[in-house]
């Protein structure tokens, strides 16, 4: 009476719990880390950026932030092709941040014991700033960079800490300043202060996956609060560069915030060093370990097909091993071309399970052809390859090209469904938890009806 | 004769009296030492590999070429850092840089004459799970301390 | 208000052979001024194979070509012995190839006379099992094998510490100007200099001279055309495909459908597969690699090395060379032989000169020559120098190990700053006060950056992916480019809106570049790419695309 779930991102360990939640057994098979490991925290569901193709945080008329559910409106009304069709097709806000509510609370629940936590909720859009002073629009994000929404902050503080590369505060603190102003929010005080780290603690600064190794221990806690609290600031934020440890994070953020009498938070990483997508992939994979979920390294390499039914999942393990799953019902969460759900070989562009038709955003297909056939020159340009991915009908099958399901008993869920661009739309963790979570309770309701009949 | 096919042809493309003679004398030359049977008294292959050592250069290794093709795949994404940390490992070479420096190691350690690293990493292994790519880091450490020369200071 | 500065030379065009000549000329004591459009070498010589080679290939057709094209190998490994690295080629001979291999051989003894002058190695013949042992990846079809020693070199960095040594020794350097239009005597008469436009600072600048240089390379004849001189040559189009890694430690040859001899060669960490030569006709300011070419290269190496498909390619390059007009000819067998064309003589445009055709290797001759001509005019005598005096980091080898240990930095990322800096790698270290990389896949320090931010001229963030090698990993910036934005923006002043643009214009050129060949094992690295650089694009930035820059 197995479920299997193959893919271990958001996508796929939130199918998994929710399936372990209805009782089902259930097995996730996951290769290695993906897209969820290498995000940012910031879990926006109704999704808004910059970009030209990106979608607005601000009402064009009225000039005033967009709350989460007008946002989702917006997205919903102005992006028919974009998979939110497929959970809400009547296309109502309401109910998709009623959706959207469940589904945090879930994960939040699922991650609080593993020293995470989701934070943020989706009554009010929050503000999130990355290390190089960036803006980024969130309705969740993971509780480690939570509590850093600069738009409800008096002042800032940006702690400097000598030696980490990719950081430069004052840089930082300069864009932060232009960020606002072009959201047309405020101006308010920004500083950058030193944060008197321990010689020792210091001293790693040049690798910051050291820093926040170290961090970790358990000494390191009252040594970080000493270090921040003269940077308080009342009704103030002070923001940290992040490598606020690997796995304590959250009790380090809370020791500081309360010695400092203010909010203490972590800047969003960017690029060569960002944590926090590492550490929700860690506390996801914890959280399948505490529900009972068995957990498989390996990569699926094909599925066993009776009739209309997938009865079996063929999978190769990290060690080398064979070994097959009888399964009552799949749930693929693999991704795209970086979780390796969507592969090019032999020159064609292919879902990497069971060959199924793969669709760009405007609803041209892209399995079949070479990946370069779909690619604009033009940077600047839409990447219709980028927004590729698997279609799925009502209850997340997965659908053939005959828009029918292929298998009776196989879901989809996260960026392996396609239809919008994670780059531009930035729904790719809010969609990931959401369809996760239908997905789990769909594939919960075939087991459910396998087992009876 | 097969050996010596096109000759006619490159013959009648020479473009200069001196390009004529210098490739009438060193034919001659050449054709003389075949006749003659003047056997070489060296393994060219021992000596090509001699005269590049210098250089970096050492006999092939499948076992360095196959890690090298897996190695490739890196997305320079440091999750295999953050976990190396986490476990408490203090490598010379973080495992990023393991993976990318094996591209370069052959390269360059050997001209420029660095000092053999003592112990490349614990070999724990934390970082293998962590690789999007599923490089196997841990053996490209192992083979990096084998094969290459990096210099033994700690950052 | 236009600025006016007098000089005895004007040089126009900062490739290989400007800069030869502004370095010969400074060298001399002549006052010369050097104006580039773009950043040093970006037109053909970055995208050269940066082979110094000997040119076997003019063996018979004139031994005098190679004998010349091996001494200058020769000066140029004494001027800069941090730059030049050693190359052994691996020759397959196959049974259906039309040159049989005692044919080859004979060819290669003649080569071996002329080795020494560049300190080169004699060839070897090697067996099947022989050669196979040595590169297993090579095809199991061939009869035999030659090996052949020859010297690479960063011709980016070459073409930059020419120019560097000219500034240092009083030229006046500048880059990212373009010419308007060239200044004459009573509007039509003797060339005075040039009026050019500075892209960064957004002012004109009037730069007067008593001889003034045309060494644009492909951009010759359109230069040209603005002293109403009409030069003609046949620009020759050629891409290199560049893997994530080394391929081999040796460079293979292989030939291609039609004949024409290509290799897969080391370049520093990584190998570069080329390259082609098709008569260009396009515009030489976008020069886009099509997959015409990317599989026409690909193919060739597939014949010698049937397993080079499972290797990734992260970047295509793409340049045109100025080969000399001629008609009739394919396009490979046009002469490499360069020309300074006196315009005066030729043209009756006087104070005007033109140095066109030319290869890299032969780089040092074509500008002590075109130097040696405009002295002559000039009345300036004084010997030429640049066979022998080092080039800047050049004159001695600095302990890489001891480097990295007292400034506290990776080994790795020390041996590339030696490698491109030489003796100089201290004072660079020196630039920042606690050095640290910015990126793994070079490994590039801040340092660096900060120092050729300061102290060589550079101006843009897309210099910097010649310069010092930023985003030439299998990440292709998306890990780097960010942070080091932000180590340019505190040296040049820039601010947040500036720097937000100078990283997607990066952004834009590494997409350029990858995408004549994005294709499986690269797919996963330019999604994320896209997801760090469109994603997390400032909302006070103009949007990707929105540049200065024409």
């Amino acid at each position: 009476m197995t479920a299997v779930v193959i893919g271990g991102g958001l996508a796929g360990v939130a199918a998994a719990l929710t399936l372990a939640e209805r009782g089902a057994e259930v097995t996730l098979v996951r290769a290695g880390p993906g897209a969820t490991a290498l995000g940012w925290g910031a879990v926006d569901v109704a999704g808004a950026s910059p970009d030209p193709g990106g979608l607005p945080w601000r009402d064009p008329v009225r000039g005033e932030p967009l709350s989460p559910a007008e946002r989702l409106g917006f997205l919903l009304r102005s992006r028919p092709a974009h998979p939110y069709a497929a959970l809400f097709p009547e296309g109502d806000p309401q109910r998709a941040v009623r959706a959207a509510k469940d589904a945090a609370v879930a994960l939040d629940a699922w991650l609080r014991p593993e020293g995470l936590g989701l934070g943020g909720g989706l009554d009010a859009t929050v503000l999130l700033a990355n290390v190089r002073g960036a803006l980024r629009v969130a309705d969740l994000a993971t509780a480690d960079v939570a509590a850093g929404d600069v738009g409800s902050a008096e002042s800032i503080v940006l702690a400097d800490v000598p030696g980490l590369p990719g950081y430069d505060p004052r840089a930082a603190a300069r864009l932060l300043a232009g960020e606002l102003a072009a959201l047309g929010l405020p101006a308010r005080p920004i500083r950058v202060a030193p944060l008197a780290l321990p010689d020792a603690l210091r001293a790693e600064a040049s690798r910051p996956a050291r820093l926040a190794a170290a961090l970790d221990a358990p000494d390191a806690a009252p040594l970080l609060a000493q270090a921040v609290a003269p940077l308080a600031a009342r009704e103030g934020l002070i923001l940290l560069p992040p490598v606020v440890g690997l796995a304590r994070t959250l009790p380090l953020l809370a020791a500081a915030s309360e010695r400092a009498g203010c909010r203490v938070a972590e800047l969003l990483g960017a690029p060569p060093w960002s944590p926090a997508g590492m550490r929700l992939d860690r506390a996801l994979l914890a959280a399948l370990a505490r529900a009972g979920v068995s957990l498989v390294q390996g990569r699926a390499l094909a599925l066993g097909v009776e009739g209309d039914r997938v009865t079996a999942v063929e999978l190769e393990r990290a060690d080398g091993g064979r070994e097959r799953l009888a399964a009552r019902a799949v749930v693929l969460a693999t991704g795209r071309f970086s979780g390796g759900g969507l592969v090019e070989s032999g020159d064609r562009v292919r879902e990497s399970l069971l060959d199924l038709p793969v669709y760009d955003d405007r609803g041209r297909r892209l399995d079949g052809e070479p990946a370069r056939r779909s690619l604009r020159r033009r940077y600047a340009d839409p990447q219709p390859l980028f927004s590729g991915g698997i279609r799925v009908d009502g209850r997340l099958r997965a659908v053939g090209a005959d828009g029918r399901p292929a298998q009776a008993n196989v879901l989809a869920a996260g960026e392996l469904v396609g239809g919008f661009d994670p780059a531009i739309c930035r729904t790719g963790l809010g969609f990931a938890l959401l369809s996760g979570r239908r997905a789990g309770e769909e594939a919960s309701r075939l087991v459910a009806e396998a087992a009876s009949a | 004769m097969r050996g010596y096919r096109g000759l006619t042809r490159e013959f009648a493309r020479t473009g200069s009296l001196r390009a004529l003679s210098l490739q009438l004398r060193t034919g001659a030359r050449h054709w003389l030492r075949q006749v003659l049977r003047r056997e070489e008294a060296y393994d060219s292959e021992a000596r090509f590999l001699a005269s590049y050592a210098a250089d970096g250069l050492r006999p092939h290794d499948p076992e360095r070429s196959a890690l090298q093709l897996r190695a490739q795949a890196c997305l320079v994404c440091g999750l295999c850092s953050a976990a190396c940390a986490s476990a408490g490992g203090r490598p010379p070479l973080d495992p990023r840089e393991a993976v990318l420096a094996a591209a370069r190691l052959e390269t360059d350690a050997l001209r420029l004459g660095l000092p053999k690293l003592a112990a490349p990493c614990g070999a724990c292994r934390a970082c293998e799970p962590a690789c999007p790519a599923a490089i196997p880091i841990a053996r490209v450490q192992g083979a990096l301390a084998r094969h290459g020369d990096v210099g033994s200071e700690v950052q | 208000m236009n600025a006016t500065r007098s000089f005895q030379v004007l040089v126009i065009g900062g490739g290989i052979n400007g800069a030869g000549v502004a370095r010969d000329l400074a060298l001399r004591g002549v006052r010369v001024a050097l104006v580039e459009k773009k950043d040093f070498g970006s037109g053909t010589t970055w995208a050269s194979s940066g082979m110094i080679h000997g040119g076997l290939r003019y063996l018979q057709q004139d031994p005098e070509v190679t004998y010349h094209s091996c001494l200058d190998s020769g000066a140029i490994q004494r001027i800069a012995p941090q730059l030049v690295f050693r190359i052994p080629f691996l020759m397959p001979v196959f049974p259906e190839d039309p040159i049989g291999p005692e044919l080859m051989e004979i060819g290669l003894e003649m080569y071996d006379r002329y080795q020494p002058l560049k300190n080169g190695r004699p060839h070897t013949r090697l067996s099947r099992e022989q050669a196979l042992r040595l590169e297993p990846a090579l095809s199991p079809r061939i009869d035999c094998a030659f090996t052949l020693d020859e010297w690479g070199v960063d011709a980016s960095r070459l073409v930059a510490l020419n120019a560097l040594d000219a500034a240092e020794r009083g030229a006046e350097v500048h880059t990212h100007c373009e010419v308007l239009s060239l200044l004459r005597e009573g509007g039509s008469g003797r060339v005075r200099g040039a009026r050019v436009r500075d892209f960064v600072r957004g002012d004109e600048l009037d730069l007067e001279a008593e001889v003034t240089l045309n060494a644009t390379g492909p951009w010759a004849p359109a230069l040209a055309a603005l002293a109403g001189v009409e030069l003609r040559l046949r620009p020759g189009k050629g891409i290199h495909l560049v893997f994530e890694r080394r391929v081999s430690d040796v460079a293979i040859y292989a030939r291609g459908v039609d004949g024409r001899d290509m290799f897969t060669f080391p370049h520093e960490q990584n190998s570069m597969a080329g390259t082609t030569d098709d008569d260009f006709y396009g515009d030489l300011d976008r020069v886009d690699v099509v997959e015409d070419e990317v599989r026409y290269v690909l193919q060739a190496m597939e014949r010698s090395i049937p397993g080079i498909r499972r290797h990734r390619v992260i970047h295509s390059i793409a340049g045109v060379r100025p080969t000399l007009w001629g008609f009739g000819a394919y396009e490979d067998e046009l002469s490499r032989d360069y020309e300074v064309l006196d315009h005066a003589a030729r043209d009756g445009v006087s104070g005007f000169y033109s140095l066109v055709g030319g290869k890299l290797a032969a780089y040092r001759l074509m500008a002590e020559d075109a130097s040696d001509r405009l002295c002559a005019e000039l009345g300036v005598d004084a010997p030429c120098r640049t066979a022998t005096a080092p080039l800047p980091g050049g004159a001695s080898t600095p302990d890489v190990a001891e480097i990295a240990r007292r400034f506290g930095v990776g080994w790795p990322a020390a041996v590339r700053l030696v490698f491109r800096h030489g003796d100089r790698a201290e004072r660079v270290l020196a630039a920042v006060p606690a050095p640290r990389t910015l990126c793994d896949c070079e490994p590039l320090l801040d340092a660096e950056l900060a120092h050729v931010a300061r102290r060589e001229g550079v101006r843009t963030l897309t210099d910097c992916a010649l310069r010092v090698r930023l985003g030439v990993g299998g990440c292709q910036g998306a890990a780097c480019a960010g942070a080091a934005g932000e180590v340019l923006a505190r040296e040049l002043g820039w601010d947040a809106e500036r720097t937000a643009a100078e990283v997607a214009e990066f952004a834009a050129e590494r997409w350029r570049a990858v995408a004549p060949i994005l294709t499986g094992p690269q797919l996963p690295a330019m999604e994320i790419h896209r997801a760090v650089h469109r994603g997390s694009r400032p909302w006070s930035a103009p949007p990707p695309g929105a540049t200065s820059r024409p």
